[in-house]
């Protein structure tokens, strides 16, 4: 792993996605930056996969189960080879294939159609238990947001995956303690999350979001093959990486005026 | 009709090892020779639709074509948007089979009746409809659903359901005819599932009386089949009889279709009403209190003939 590889793709995918949330006249900022660091070191240090044969029965699959982050998905997409970065300057243009939601695309390594919250973790237990009866040696990656733990489908889905003992099956819980209009601890407190899915049969780590090293470490030594899912608690903050966003509720769903977006870029380019 | 429809998946598991069954604790009695024989293409998932649907997605995504099994309301209404998204959206081929259509559980009480599921399931883009009227369709029911390169929902009824082969006078693919030819007929009842057989009695009843009525069942309710529309195109006086509500129902979709044909006969609809059911009773008595028993449908349709 190379720390500033990861930091300046990082840095070089927000400001893209704060271009194109500008361009397409709003989005999803606080998640998506919030995210950006999990997908960047999944598709940079962990996944299997092929761009080229985006099918292929033995590759990893990630699940953006938090949709609304979707532009944190396509920058990451487009910056290892799914399709041409031109392809998402139509985000928010009318015409465009690229939604404010991601949508399932077979050729575009886009596993899912997301945006509802809470289907992610039960499609992906169904793709982990279909790889483990196929003898597909192959993992699932679901991120869920925090504010999405609170749909009840994601603990149905957390009760089968280990009743099934899928431990090829990843929740990444992006817990970056925000819903849309508050505090998730104001709302609906999901924690002491940790304890919670290790009552429901998971290995649970929990690591800075935003740390490649403590990812790198969780990565290096997570145990697949002992029957239990995993369950990895990313603590993030929403907005990350700006100074203007970072922590303000505002900035979950946003486009930046003329002057924000010039800060930001500049900001976003030392 | 279930455990025809267990002895049907039976044989065509056989030969298609693709074949995966996912209960929701649902199925006491039908699934057990399934589950021992194919232990490793059974899943009894608990009782958690909305995951159900979820991992029959995923499932169908990598290869297998998963058949879901549970009661009507909860497999279609407990989960109508992972049904929406997981399944329709993303075009997967799952086949969904309810069990306990309409009023078949009639003294369970309301929550285990259903009559809006043919229409929620038919507003699905994606999706094909199936209602089986006897045993003997639940084989038709799933080649048509196995051969459909997407979602498909199989409502039945619960079990006992007579083989009505006696009183058929033709068939073409699942369009069936009974009692009388449409095309000397006074009257044409036009209906689907089990509620089939009233409409069959209701005719007999009517035949005393000098009326010939014909009795036209179909299987596919989405899309409606071509012949039966041709059928009804060509009438004059139409009664639908559901096991649904009336507020929206296969008979709107008929009406719509034989309209565009040029159809400008009567046309009704016989079903339940836009109540819940709160009285108790088994489906026989619950037939009677929504007027589309036997006796009741012959009564009404006789007051539409005035005779």
């Amino acid at each position: 792993m190379n720390n500033k590889i990861l930091r300046d793709r990082s840095k070089s995918l927000r400001k893209k996605i704060f271009q194109s949330i500008h361009d397409g006249n709003g989005g999803h900022i606080g998640g998506s930056f919030s995210v950006i660091d999990l997908l960047n070191y999944l598709y940079s240090e962990v996944m299997v996969f092929n761009p080229k044969q985006p099918q292929l029965s033995s590759r990893d699959r990630l699940i953006l189960s938090k949709g609304h982050s979707c532009l944190a998905l396509y920058w990451t997409l487009a910056e290892f080879g799914y399709f041409d970065a031109e392809l998402i300057e139509s985000y928010g243009q009318d015409g465009s294939v690229f939604a404010g939601h991601p949508e399932y695309n077979k050729g575009s390594g886009i596993e899912i159609s997301s945006g509802s919250l809470g289907h992610g973790p039960s499609i992906g237990v169904g793709i982990a238990h279909a790889l483990k009866l196929k003898k597909i040696n192959s993992r699932v990656f679901v991120i869920v947001g925090d504010g999405e733990s609170n749909e009840g489908s994601v603990w149905e889905a957390a009760m089968s995956a280990a009743q099934l003992k899928l431990d090829n099956f990843y929740i990444i819980l992006d817990n970056n303690g925000m819903e849309s209009l508050d505090r998730t601890d104001n709302i609906m407190s999901i924690e002491p999350i940790d304890k919670k899915f290790d009552a429901f049969g998971f290995d649970v780590t929990r690591t800075n979001g935003h740390d490649f090293e403590e990812i790198h470490q969780y990565f290096q030594n997570v145990d697949t093959e002992n029957g239990r899912p995993k369950c990895l608690i990313a603590d993030t903050i929403k907005g990350y990486g700006l100074s203007f966003t970072q922590g303000v509720a505002k900035w979950h769903f946003r486009s930046p005026n003329d002057e924000e977006l010039k800060l930001g870029l500049k900001e976003l380019s030392t | 009709m279930r455990t025809a429809l267990r002895d049907s998946l039976l044989e065509i598991k056989e030969k298609d090892d693709g074949l995966y069954l996912i209960v929701g604790d649902i199925g006491f009695g039908v699934f057990e020779e399934f589950a021992e024989k194919y232990q490793e293409d059974y899943l009894n998932i608990g009782i958690c639709e909305a995951n159900m649907i979820g991992v029959s997605s995923g499932m169908a995504m990598n290869g297998f074509v998963p058949l879901v099994y549970t009661i009507v309301p909860f497999l279609t209404m407990r989960c109508y948007e992972q049904i929406r998204v997981d399944l329709a959206m993303h075009n997967q081929k799952v086949i969904l089979i309810g069990v306990g259509g309409g009023l078949a559980y009639g003294s369970l009480g309301p929550t285990h009746h259903s009559f809006e599921d043919i229409v929620l399931m038919s507003m699905l883009p994606n999706f094909q409809v199936f209602a089986p009227s006897q045993p003997n369709e639940g084989k038709a029911c799933l080649d048509l659903a196995l051969s459909h390169d997407g979602p498909s929902y199989i409502r039945l009824g619960k079990n006992g359901e007579p083989d009505l082969s006696q009183h058929l006078l033709s068939e073409q693919g699942g369009t069936k005819i009974y009692c009388n030819e449409p095309n000397t007929c006074d009257l044409l009842l036009f209906t689907y599932g089990p509620i089939a057989l009233e409409c069959i009695k209701a005719a007999n009843i009517l035949a005393i009386s000098g009326l010939k009525i014909s009795v036209c069942s179909i299987l596919q309710v989405k899309p409606l089949p071509d012949n039966a529309i041709q059928i009804c195109s060509n009438q004059n006086h139409i009664i639908a009889i559901e096991e649904h509500s009336t507020y929206h129902s296969v008979g709107s979709s008929l009406l719509k279709a034989i309209s565009l044909e040029g159809y400008g006969g009567k046309f009704k609809v016989f079903g339940i009403e836009d109540k819940f059911t709160e009285i108790v009773g088994s489906r026989d008595f619950l037939l009677k209190h929504h007027k589309i028993d036997s006796q009741s449908i012959a009564d009404r349709v006789s007051l539409e003939l005035g005779k």
